[in-house]
């Protein structure tokens, strides 16, 4: 599959390379952060010449990137090093043409670049979208290059106008989420029905083959896996719940990506989509959970609306607009 | 192993004034390491101590420490003490307990399974474990235990642990930054430990966390501030206020509002602090906790030596009576704790001792947010 990945990706590469040969040249620019103009200029230089050098050295085969000897100077032996050692584990190369970044600079006087797209090559299909931190020294030279886990992108609101009290009211959300997945790792069954309203409409979505003999021959070239939706009563969920919590011995969630998104008209109604990561001692799985969570009494708020979706079916993740959210419930 | 051996103390908080005779605390062994004291091959594990583990290696010792009366650290013994002295407890802590986690996995395949579901990642000379020439565990011991050089990066969203021994291999271990991996706490275990060290916290506010410039910006209140950063929404920031004339703010019946923002940050006169008190009501796992009261100055001062960030802001006014928001944010293990006052211009105004009501939520993670302020559009 990461072989396939790789020539797909290096095919694609080649091809495009005949239609235009300098599409492997990345621009990259800083876009605030840095008040030294030349430590800007030079951090520029430095982040285009490596993401350009990767795309390079992809098209090209090479096993090692290579660098025209003036541009090594972009790299301290620290940073080279880890270059090198990066490229071991896997070939990689930026998927864009222009990357625009802000610079955070950090109280030594060094600079990080965070969020730079890149592919892994040899990642599965889970992990090959990934993003670079590039950390420079104090002469824009590049010190450290890592991999970021899920970046959460608070640069992206810092000026939105957004008041304190709704940034506690939010925080708030994110406090309730975060007690409600530490009940399913103690096992609080009693935390979980407490917060559940009586009539909560929970929806549980499962991945189905489709019977390929009922399907015309061009159907069955197709998607043959469909994701099938069961409605569940508060208390069909805690029981099953219950016999989950007693057959493991160990349960580990773990959240992940949350958003949280208000209600227009009722302030006390807000929605969180998120990433659920499912271990334990039998069975482990990944999955989109929606939660609509009435805030009207404020020290004990109430799930009114579950939904659980597998990421991913016909061996694709779920689309973006196929994932539960607010928007998709009238209330 | 019997497990009621780690479960041992009840602390009855009286360092500090209860509001209510149930906020009492047990204090057990965290559930986590709970589990793995019970699945360690060796007979005898002193409560704090070192031990021996052959069934796990014969090479490696093995430590247990204790706090609060209970077991809470299971841990290999990687590094030493100099080292352990230099970085973060926090961190080293979490990779000698990792590695012991990783030990009682039979094989590479279960050890790179556990390690994909903390998100961690070992990487030896670019490989990450059970891929390439990085087919056992053991090959990363080798490093560590002839290191030259090792360095820890914090402040992002991954925290990069670098060594590299003396022949020049690399060995990267990558970590979430997040409170729920690095502690050996879940929230509840965590809050309870917070409390109790609150009551016990004898270090007040010590210094003025003036932001280091003078460029002074004028608001439109007729007031100049030192700006600082803002913590997520330009409205939260770690401002310190100043009256025209340039002198730091303290003016309760005018600017009730800055004047608390600058107690909170620090940058009032903390002589101030020692006569107020804060009535804080936490907003903990299950509401388990009772409110509790304590002196403002060990309160903030417990959290600056913690190494927290803080940054304030006005959440409001209902009449008279005003409201601010102290945001607290760990940067190394990413998250938060948010207080917010409630008080009126003349308790600030007061000489003698005042109690101002305040909300408590912990341990809020910060690390796995992709979108906080979604509106919906319909």
């Amino acid at each position: 599959m990461r072989i396939q990945h790789f020539l797909l990706t290096a095919t694609l590469a080649l091809f495009t390379v005949a239609a235009n040969a300098q599409l492997d040249v990345v621009k990259f620019n800083v876009e605030d952060g840095i008040s030294d103009t030349k430590l800007k200029a030079g951090i520029e230089q430095s982040a285009s010449k490596l993401l350009s050098a990767l795309n390079a050295t992809v098209i090209a085969g090479k096993s090692k990137v290579k660098l025209e000897k003036e541009d090594e100077l972009l790299f301290t032996k620290d940073g080279r090093k880890c270059l090198d050692e990066m490229w071991a584990s896997s070939a990689m190369m930026c998927p864009v043409s222009q990357v625009t970044e802000k610079g955070i600079t950090l109280q030594n006087g060094t600079v990080q670049v965070r969020n730079v797209p890149i592919t892994l090559l040899a990642a599965d299909d889970d992990n090959c979208e990934q993003e670079l931190v590039l950390c420079f020294n104090s002469q824009g030279q590049i010190d450290n290059i890592m991999i970021a886990l899920e970046e959460h992108r608070y640069l992206d609101v810092i000026n939105a106008q957004i008041s304190v009290k709704d940034f506690h009211r939010r925080q708030a959300i994110i406090d309730f989420v975060e007690n409600f997945r530490t009940a399913y790792n103690r096992k609080d069954i009693d935390y979980i029905n407490n917060v559940f309203s009586d009539n909560a409409l929970i929806i549980t979505g499962k991945v189905v083959k489709i019977d390929k003999k009922r399907q015309d021959l061009t159907q069955q070239s197709l998607n043959n896996e469909q994701i099938q939706y069961q409605k569940s009563t508060k208390e069909e969920y805690i029981n099953n719940l219950k016999r989950c919590f007693k057959n493991n011995s160990y349960i580990n969630l773990v959240f992940d990506e949350i958003e949280v998104m208000r209600h227009p008209r009722r302030d006390d109604i807000f929605g969180v989509t998120l990433k659920q990561h499912w271990n334990s001692s039998n069975y482990s799985d990944v999955g989109y959970l929606f939660l609509m969570i009435n805030f009207e009494d404020e020290m004990n708020p109430c799930i009114q609306v579950r939904t659980w979706q597998p990421d991913k079916y016909n061996g694709k993740p779920l689309p973006r607009d196929e994932v539960f959210s607010l928007d998709m419930f009238s209330i | 192993m019997n497990r009621l051996r780690y479960i041992l103390a009840y602390v009855l908080l009286t360092s500090f004034s209860v509001l209510s005779a149930q906020n009492v605390i047990e204090i057990k062994t965290p559930e986590r390491i709970a589990r793995m004291l019970e699945s360690m091959p060796a007979n005898e594990i002193p409560q704090s101590g070192e031990f021996q583990c052959a069934p796990l290696s014969s090479t490696i010792m093995f430590y247990t420490e204790s706090r609060y009366g209970v077991t809470d650290q299971l841990g290999a013994r990687l590094f030493s003490d100099g080292i352990r002295k230099a970085y973060d407890p926090v961190i080293i802590s979490f990779v000698e307990r990792l590695w012991v986690e990783l030990l009682l996995r039979k094989t590479t395949a279960s050890q790179a399974s556990l390690l994909k579901e903390y998100g961690v990642r070992i990487v030896l000379g670019g490989y990450p474990l059970g891929s390439g020439s990085f087919t056992q565990l053991g090959q990363a011991l080798d490093v560590i235990n002839s290191l030259s050089s090792l360095s820890i990066t914090t402040g992002g969203n991954e925290i990069d642990m670098f060594m590299r021994d003396k022949t020049g291999s690399t060995l990267h271990i990558y970590i979430p930054a997040s409170r729920d991996l690095l502690f050996p706490y879940d929230k509840k275990e965590h809050e309870e430990r917070l409390i109790i060290d609150l009551a016990s916290n004898k270090t007040a506010f010590y210094k003025q966390t003036v932001p280091e410039s003078t460029d002074f910006i004028k608001t439109d209140n007729g007031l100049m501030v030192i700006g600082g950063e803002c913590y997520m929404i330009d409205s939260l920031r770690n401002d310190v206020f100043y009256s025209q004339d340039r002198h730091i703010l303290w003016d309760p019946k005018s600017y009730p509002e800055e004047s608390m923002r600058n107690i909170l940050m620090g940058a009032a006169n903390t002589g101030r602090l020692s006569g107020v008190f804060l009535e804080i009501m936490p907003h903990t796992y299950n509401r388990d906790i009772s409110k509790f009261r304590i002196q403002m100055n060990l309160f903030m001062g417990y959290l600056q030596q913690q190494g927290f960030r803080f940054y304030t802001g006005d959440i409001g006014r209902d009449g008279n009576r005003c409201q601010c928001l102290l945001a607290m944010y760990h940067p190394v293990y990413n998250y938060l704790h948010i207080l917010s006052v409630s008080f009126t211009p003349d308790q600030l105004e007061s000489t003698g001792e005042v109690t101002l009501k305040a909300d408590l939520s912990t341990f809020i993670p910060q690390h796995n947010i992709k979108n906080l302020f979604q509106e919906k559009n319909n």
